[in-house]
């Protein structure tokens, strides 16, 4: 019973973590300018993070090392230092979207200027990466976010014209009066959100923390591979309702509040609760990871003592690089960069530097001297390679599209 | 499985020498020089180019005139709190009132634009005072006040959806 109780939370808290501000931004601007058009891109999506997730995971329960530790010992310090510069500079971008978020989630439930809230909610995330108990930290932010499944609720509320979705979904080309390079872009910008560094760097370093042993893949596995699909359903459903609700009232999402809307006009009140109550759990876990993510990035570059489970006196440089990190990341909000804004940017950028997060996991991987007979299958080497051509593929192509296109215009 | 060799142990660190890596500061400009590129706003330098940024501008205004149309039947209704009405709106209010001082702030490229521009912003200062005679409505609660912004935004986009289908 316990061992069924354990499975099923930890599903729950994969499918309910899954989402962050990126994921509900870039869906819901998508399903408003384009519909379904490009929903392929999350199975794909999917497929990628599932995959190198499960190698990360496979590497720390069988190594008891976290990924980025060992990439740094395989692929010497100057491979370690570009891994390091690349994923870190995305995460923290990405950490000060997730504050954004978490600010102008409250300011829609509270009506006080969002900037106000920033402040609030970065002393939040740091008591609870202080103080709050590892385990406690991923499952109650991962059960919050199951509400973010009132999105599904909404689009079946909405009575859709569900061929015409399916119709949509597989045209797999924009629609009339939009480009096929704006279309290529939000594609970028939608597999740059499904696939964020920082996740893969959290998932592996928070095996570490919970002391993984191979005994701990099975689970593991079943969480990714049940988890991340799930969550990328929650993602349809979210494009989905732009594309039902938003789309024919020639609504293009560029704030938050825009995001709730098909969810308040199908049920209401208690669906503006939920959804906010959601829109707050996913960018509160992602704000929480993505911080632990960059303090585990330094650490284990410079071999630092690290671990939110142990006492912050034991790991002084950890606890300093996440406090500079939520610093840097709250002074940049403070700006008054519109936080949307920030979003659409760090998951694009975050498309670029894909290769050089995920090719040193892919060789690390592959490697007996830390796996043993348990180094990537020839089916996972194939389609791991394809994954690696269509990352170098995406990294090569973001940039210049968000030139030519003026970031989607 | 079972692994058969036991992983292999950490190698020994020598001394650590990090070489400054190559073009990192040069990635790091590129990168601001991108961010500073994609949020410019270009001049018009030819007919074309304004009536295809008056478009843009059409269809912007479009979406935050009808989200106000959204937020006013929502509050209608009853059928959301009021800090999330509020919030909303004024949202949408001011990304009008930026896009309304950013197309105002282009220099037409010739005569001939002027006609479009005068229309199209008379339709983005009407934008923005729809929105806002919405806001403030909604602060007060009052319902008549509600339903006279409400009018006046279908107006208001009823006539940028002409616009917009005349500019495509």
């Amino acid at each position: 019973m316990r061992l069924v109780l354990s499975f099923t939370l930890g599903m729950l808290t994969a499918v309910g973590g899954f989402l962050d501000i990126g994921d509900l931004v870039a869906n819901a601007v998508i399903g408003s300018r384009f519909g379904m058009s490009l929903a392929w891109v999350i199975p794909v999506g999917i497929i990628g993070i599932t995959l190198f997730t499960e190698m990360a995971a496979r590497v720390t329960a069988v190594s008891g090392r976290a990924v980025f530790d060992l990439v740094r010992e395989r692929l010497g310090a100057r491979a370690g230092l570009a891994n390091l510069l690349a994923s870190y500079v995305i995460t923290l971008l990405t950490m000060s979207a997730q504050i954004g978020g978490i600010a102008l989630a409250l300011e829609l439930a509270s009506g006080i200027h969002y900037l106000l809230w920033v402040p609030v909610a970065v002393a939040l995330v740091w008591i609870v990466v202080w103080r709050m108990p590892f385990g406690w930290m991923e499952k109650t932010y991962g059960l919050l976010g199951l509400a973010l499944v009132v999105f599904g609720v909404a689009l079946w509320q909405l009575g859709p014209d569900w061929g015409g979705l399916m119709t949509s979904a597989a045209s797999l080309s924009p629609p009339p009066n939009e480009e096929w390079s704006v279309w290529a872009y939000y594609g970028i910008a939608l597999f740059g959100a499904t696939m964020t560094p920082y996740s893969v760097l959290f998932f592996s370093s928070s095996g570490v923390e919970e002391k993984w042993t191979p005994r701990d893949l099975a689970t593991a596995r079943i969480n990714i591979f049940f988890g991340f699909p799930v969550g990328g359903l929650l993602a349809l459903a979210i494009m989905g309702c732009a594309a039902v609700w938003l789309m024919p009232a020639s609504v293009q999402v560029e704030d938050l509040g825009q995001v709730a809307l098909p969810v308040v006009a199908a049920l209401g009140r208690i669906g503006l609760i939920v959804v906010l109550v959601g829109f707050f759990a996913a960018t509160f876990g992602a704000a929480l990871e993505s911080a632990l993510a960059s303090g585990y990035g330094l650490a284990q570059y410079f071999g630092w003592p690290w671990g939110k489970t142990k006492p912050p006196e034991q790991v002084p440089y950890f606890q300093l690089a996440i406090l500079l990190g939520l610093l840097a990341g709250t002074l940049f909000i403070l700006t008054g960069l519109d936080p949307i804004k920030v979003v659409e940017y760090s998951i694009v950028l975050s498309a670029g530097a894909l290769p050089l997060t995920y090719l040193p996991i892919f060789v690390v991987a592959n490697d007996r001297g830390y796996l043993g007979d348990r180094v990537n299958s020839r089916f996972t080497n194939i389609v791991g390679s394809v994954y690696l051509v269509l990352l170098l593929a995406v990294s090569i192509v973001a940039i210049p599209l968000m030139l030519y296109t003026k970031a989607g215009q | 499985m079972t692994g058969s060799e036991p992983p292999r142990p950490r190698r020994s660190r020598g001394p650590r020498v990090l070489r400054p890596v190559r073009g990192a500061r040069g990635a790091l400009a590129a990168t601001a020089l991108v961010l500073a590129a994609t949020a410019c706003t270009a001049p018009a330098l030819t007919t074309e180019a304004y009536h295809h940024d008056a478009l843009l501008t059409t269809g912007d205004l479009l979406s935050a005139v009808r989200t106000g149309i959204l937020v006013a039947e929502l509050a209608e209704d009853d059928r959301a709190f009021q800090p999330y009405l509020e919030t909303s709106t004024k949202d949408v209010e001011e990304s009008a009132r930026s896009l309304t001082d950013t197309f105002g702030a282009l220099q037409p490229p010739a005569p001939a634009c002027d006609p479009l521009r005068d229309e199209l912003t008379d339709l983005a200062n009407a934008s923005v005072h729809d929105l806002s005679a919405l806001r403030i409505a909604l602060k007060r609660e009052d319902a008549a006040g509600l339903a006279e912004a409400a009018e006046g935004l279908h107006a208001t986009a009823s006539e940028l959806t002409e616009l917009q289908e005349e500019l495509r």
